[in-house]
């Protein structure tokens, strides 16, 4: 069946009107996977037989007429949300082979709309990097130029989207992974408010950071994915009990009047023109849309990065103090305890996780504890009001997602600053507290750049809105790569 | 700020992982170089300023603390590297 690069709310028609099945329309993506997906190494598991049982159950909902509008859509889940009775790594050989035992609560919400699951997309391990080369499982390609990375930590969800190798898929957002690999694959990739989504069954990296967001070709199709998954859950204290949806009818609303900030320190010196241009353009965009774009200063920017290593590796170093081989996973035999904890970990983890473990268990450290992880909640205090405060004044921040196009593998590998750079503009809406969208914004040398919006805490509504209505108004989101 | 070999396995020490030698040489070398770069966060004014501590939009949510039995049990004891039954087998931590 030719159906391809279709948004979920097209197929969805389709699947109504009964142009074809649930089961054709996954059995026609299990068969992209297994063509395709050998030169782009996304998925670390296809589920074929799961996801035609899946698709069974949708084609009844739709026979029966209980179907909605996520029913029988075949998904790709980043392998660091469980699904119950499926192996679940988060990309690191510590969990290789490990069994969920339990169903994410977004796992549970998508079940229960009928979507499918086609299988676990790669990642870096643990969610730590922003090229997806952190891992010794699979190394996802851009489908682009498959000599670049997708980005990451969500490369194979950016990927597998991009490629058309499932309709849509999720992601975890802790400095920028959704949206960093999502602007370098050219697709929609939006992360939430910051108690918006539940993280049950969603294993830690920076519990005060961590959100699970969706990775689309549409900002209609992420609209409808994150009202699918966020809401209040009892088993994740930190989302919030007042949770309102967005509603879908009102992307269609006009932005005229809306006051869009353009933040100076987002356009530094050094950034690739082709992006700023690019950036700009969406900004007059905006204007022809009748919103008034407005120059804007986020004068704590700049440490915003900073404040975003200091934050996450300390949380690291505590949340990955359960990967001690004596429960699940990787187990080395020792004589002493303490040398199965060390060696497990020693073999388990890879270089990127045990630097940031390493940094993290530094800056908590007696010593240094104050000056670095209290300074640094401190400045994440500032940085928080800053954005309450510039809230006040323009409804919509509009900026960059990355600092460059998609890099070439191995090119920043070897630089973990360097590599940790790359998430400069999307750190500061997970230190903010506050929600933010990637889409796609035009090409630089024949490869994707993103375009950001941002919205203050809770306001998804908006921000929904003036990326619905500048991706309206564009036809970036219609391209896609040749495969 | 500098780390010695001694600092980084210490470090190590404290995060219980075992480090190769030239893991050890790298690590030192690239904390430093990240520190160095995080150091720009002692240049902004933060006294008066509380630290966050926790992320509270809305008034948090209790429920009754009530028993269960989880579904899960034989799942989360299949994984287990050395199980004597239902049980968990650990190393002696007393000598």
């Amino acid at each position: 069946m030719a159906h391809e690069f279709q948004t979920i709310s097209a197929t969805s028609k389709a699947l109504h009107a009964k142009e074809f099945s649930a089961r054709e329309l996954t059995q026609s993506y299990l068969d992209r996977i297994d063509s395709r997906d050998k030169e782009i190494q996304s998925y670390l598991d296809v589920f074929h037989t799961q996801a035609l049982a899946a698709a069974d159950a949708a084609d009844k909902k739709l026979a029966d007429g209980t179907a909605g509008t996520l029913t029988g859509m075949p998904l790709g889940i980043k392998d660091i949300i469980m699904i119950e009775g499926e192996t679940c790594t988060a990309g690191s050989k510590i969990l290789e082979g490990y069994q969920a035992t339990y169903d994410a609560h977004v796992i549970s919400q998508l079940k229960h709309s009928g979507s499918v699951f086609l299988g676990k997309t790669s990642l870096d391990e643990f969610a730590m990097g922003s090229s997806n080369e952190n891992t010794e499982l699979k190394q996802a390609r851009n489908p682009w130029d498959t000599t670049r990375v997708p980005g990451g930590s969500s490369g194979g969800s950016a990927a597998a989207v991009a490629a058309d190798l499932c309709i849509a898929a999720l992601g975890t957002d802790t400095g920028g992974s959704v949206r960093q690999p999502a602007a370098f694959c050219g697709v929609v990739g939006m992360k939430p408010t910051y108690g918006r989504v539940s993280r049950h069954g969603v294993m830690a990296m920076t519990s005060s950071l961590d959100q699970v967001g969706p990775l689309t070709r549409s900002v209609e199709d992420a609209t409808l994915l994150f009202n699918t998954i966020a809401g209040h859950d009892t088993h994740d204290a930190t989302t919030r009990v007042t949770n309102p949806s967005v509603d879908i009818q009102k992307l269609a609303q006009p932005i005229k009047g809306m006051k869009i900030g353009l933040p100076k320190e987002f356009f530094v010196e050094g950034m690739d023109p082709q992006i700023r241009k690019l950036v700009e353009d969406a900004a007059d965009q905006l204007r022809a849309l009748g919103a008034e774009v407005i120059e804007v200063s986020l004068s704590l920017t700049q440490y915003a990065l900073a404040v975003y290593q200091l934050t996450a590796t300390s949380e690291i170093s505590s949340n990955m103090a359960r990967y001690d081989g004596m429960r699940y996973g990787h187990s080395v035999e020792a004589e002493r305890l303490i040398d199965v904890y060390r060696q497990s970990r020693a073999e388990g983890f890879g270089s990127e996780v045990k630097r940031r473990i390493m940094l993290g268990t530094f800056a908590l450290s007696a010593g240094y504890h104050d000056q670095y992880y209290v300074q640094a909640q401190k400045v994440r205090t500032l940085i928080q009001k800053e954005y309450t405060d510039i809230f006040k004044k323009v409804d919509c921040l509009i900026g960059p997602t990355t600092p460059s196009v998609a890099f070439v593998h191995g090119e920043k590998f070897n630089d973990p600053l360097l590599m940790y750079l790359s998430d400069i503009y999307t750190v500061p809406a997970n230190i903010g507290g506050i929600c933010a969208i990637s889409v796609p914004g035009g090409y630089a040398g024949g490869l994707p750049v993103g375009v950001q919006f941002m919205a203050g805490a809770f306001a998804e509504q908006t921000l929904f809105q003036v990326a619905h209505q500048y991706e309206q108004a564009t036809t970036w989101h219609t391209m896609h790569p040749d495969l | 700020m500098e780390f010695t070999t001694q600092d980084i396995k210490k470090l190590a020490d404290l995060a219980r992982l075992e480090l190769t030698p030239e893991e050890q040489e790298l690590f030192a070398t690239q904390l430093a170089s990240i520190l160095e770069y995080a150091q720009q966060i002692q240049d902004v004014d933060t006294s008066g300023v509380t630290v966050t501590s926790h992320i509270d939009y809305d008034t948090q949510e209790f429920r009754e603390d009530e028993s269960q039995a989880p579904a899960t049990v034989d799942a989360i004891v299949k994984q287990f590297p050395h199980r004597a039954g239902s049980l968990n087998q650990v190393k002696r931590i007393l000598e």
